[in-house]
């Protein structure tokens, strides 16, 4: 299982602050510069409202990309180097939620997830590189991130076969190859038989996915997949 | 005939591009259909009584009256009630809601929720994270969210009124945020109540759940939101009579006034 960096300021106060301001562009479009390569923002928390991507290399206060629930961004290219992302809701420039450190590298892509809610787990937001290389033609590679409050360990498989065993929340689990296109994503917590996610999915040969379990267990569960 | 007015109006009003966003077939079923979902405002309590009538407790009715209907036969499009009386939304609605997300063929969702939380002095922070739950679950399974601010109650409910005002102040809030169109009631109550202590829009003394009047109100008040008419502007009730080919003085909802005519 891949460490990924995570950021967790329990900010969440802020983000249900009521503050004005401007600027900002729609909950999933209007972003700059798509590429690519670069970096890419998909929101995963159910409780949260949409939020804005800053880069401290932009010139301007501008969002570079703009997600709400379950949607993801175009990557967006940015310059080589260090710099810090920032994550503010949606068209507030006051309303930030936490920033952090990235290094971009040349053809690199890196998905900034944002999940978490306003009780137990409180906001936070992992970063993590997505696949760059090819895909054998016949075989698709598949990960996932478990962003399920109230959840615990999950296992999953794919039409049978396992693509991860106790998964924690706030966890990514590594890219598994597979050589089918399509079947049942099964979701079962770790520690019981309890399925908390199961549906019929199809892939395109030849991609890398990264799949996210979102959503708040008991409430509401739903799984997208993303294109790397 | 009123649809054609409809689509001209789309076609032609400045709020076009929003307007046509929330008027589509999300599930391709080959019709657009309308869902509210809400408490007993949304279900139709107390409808069919008269301004004047002294009501201390609002008839119940039966489910199929309230603004429901009355967007239905305004812009021609089916629409379901999905309303439970007494129900506070921060507990039980939102639980509710995705049941009903999944069961329904609706495009647009009218999520109209709060009278009931007022009553037991729901924190607004609670109130906040809730309806943007909401707003997250109905948009993820592909439906347009309509949200609703609240009529503030009045009289034997005017305590409410407190809780009420700061709940729609987290609606326009989100509306703005989510880019989701707002029907804002509690304006309409504001421009049209003969006095907004003692609304006639409300039975009265209750307070709280609107007469005949009101849900005619709260209807028209939502068909100009959904065609992308501003009905508070000078001239909007008469862009909405032309729109649904109402004859005039048929929208009953009245413009705001502008800072000098205060």
């Amino acid at each position: 299982m891949r460490l990924v960096k995570i950021f967790t300021f329990w900010l969440a106060f802020i983000f249900v602050a009521g503050c004005g301001g401007g600027g900002g562009g729609s909950s999933s479009g209007g972003n700059q510069g798509e590429a690519d390569y670069g970096v890419r923002l998909i929101h995963a928390s159910l409780e949260a409202a949409p939020v804005d991507l800053y880069s401290s290399s932009s010139r301007e206060f501008l969002p570079l990309a703009s997600s709400a629930f379950l949607l993801a961004s175009p990557y967006i290219a940015l310059p080589e180097g260090e710099q810090v992302l920032s994550l503010y809701r949606a068209k507030s420039s006051t309303a930030q939620i936490f920033s952090f450190p990235v290094n971009i590298s040349k053809n690199g892509r890196k998905s900034v997830l944002l999940l978490g809610d306003f009780s137990d787990n409180g906001l936070g937001a992992l970063v993590f590189d997505d696949f760059t290389s090819q895909v054998p033609a016949d075989r698709i590679l598949v990960r996932i991130v478990h962003a399920l409050n109230k959840a615990g360990a999950i296992n999953v498989s794919l039409a049978g076969s396992n693509l991860v065993t106790g998964l924690k929340y706030s966890e990514l689990s590594d890219y598994v190859q597979f050589r089918f296109t399509e079947g049942e994503l099964l979701v079962r917590s770790s520690t019981g038989s309890q399925v908390l996610y199961a549906a019929l999915e199809r892939f395109e040969a030849g991609k890398a996915y990264t799949l996210v379990l979102g959503g708040n267990q008991g409430l509401f569960t739903l799984l997208r997949k993303y294109k790397n | 005939m009123r649809i054609i007015a409809i689509c001209f109006l789309i076609l032609s009003s400045s709020f076009e591009v929003f307007a046509e966003q929330y008027l589509q077939d999300t599930n391709g079923d080959g019709e657009i259909s309308y869902l509210g979902f809400g408490d007993s405002i949304t279900y139709g309590v107390g409808d069919g009584t008269e301004p004047g009538e002294y009501i201390v407790i609002s008839p119940r009715t039966d489910g199929f009256q309230g603004y429901i209907p009355r967007l239905s036969a305004l812009v021609s499009i089916p629409a379901f009630n999905s309303g439970r009386p007494g129900e506070v939304f921060t507990s039980g609605g939102l639980v509710r809601l995705p049941g009903v997300l999944l069961t329904t063929p609706a495009d647009i969702v009218g999520i109209f929720e709060g009278a009931n939380d007022a009553i037991f002095r729901v924190q607004e922070r609670d109130y906040r994270i809730a309806l943007q739950t909401a707003v997250n679950m109905t948009r993820a399974l592909g439906k347009n969210a309509l949200l609703f601010t609240i009529p503030p109650p009045c009289c034997n409910r005017a305590s409410l009124a407190l809780y009420t005002r700061a709940y729609s102040s987290v609606v326009r809030e989100l509306g703005r945020i989510n880019d989701l169109i707002v029907v804002d009631l509690e304006k309409a109550w504001e421009t049209t109540c003969n006095s907004i202590n003692n609304c006639d829009l409300f039975n009265l003394p209750e307070g709280l759940h609107p007469n005949r009047k009101g849900y005619d109100v709260m209807a028209q008040t939502v068909a100009a939101a959904l065609l992308g008419i501003d009905i508070f502007a000078p001239g909007g009730a008469r862009d909405l009579e032309q729109a649904l080919g109402l004859p005039e003085g048929g929208i009953i909802v009245q413009p705001e006034l502008a800072e000098e005519q205060l």
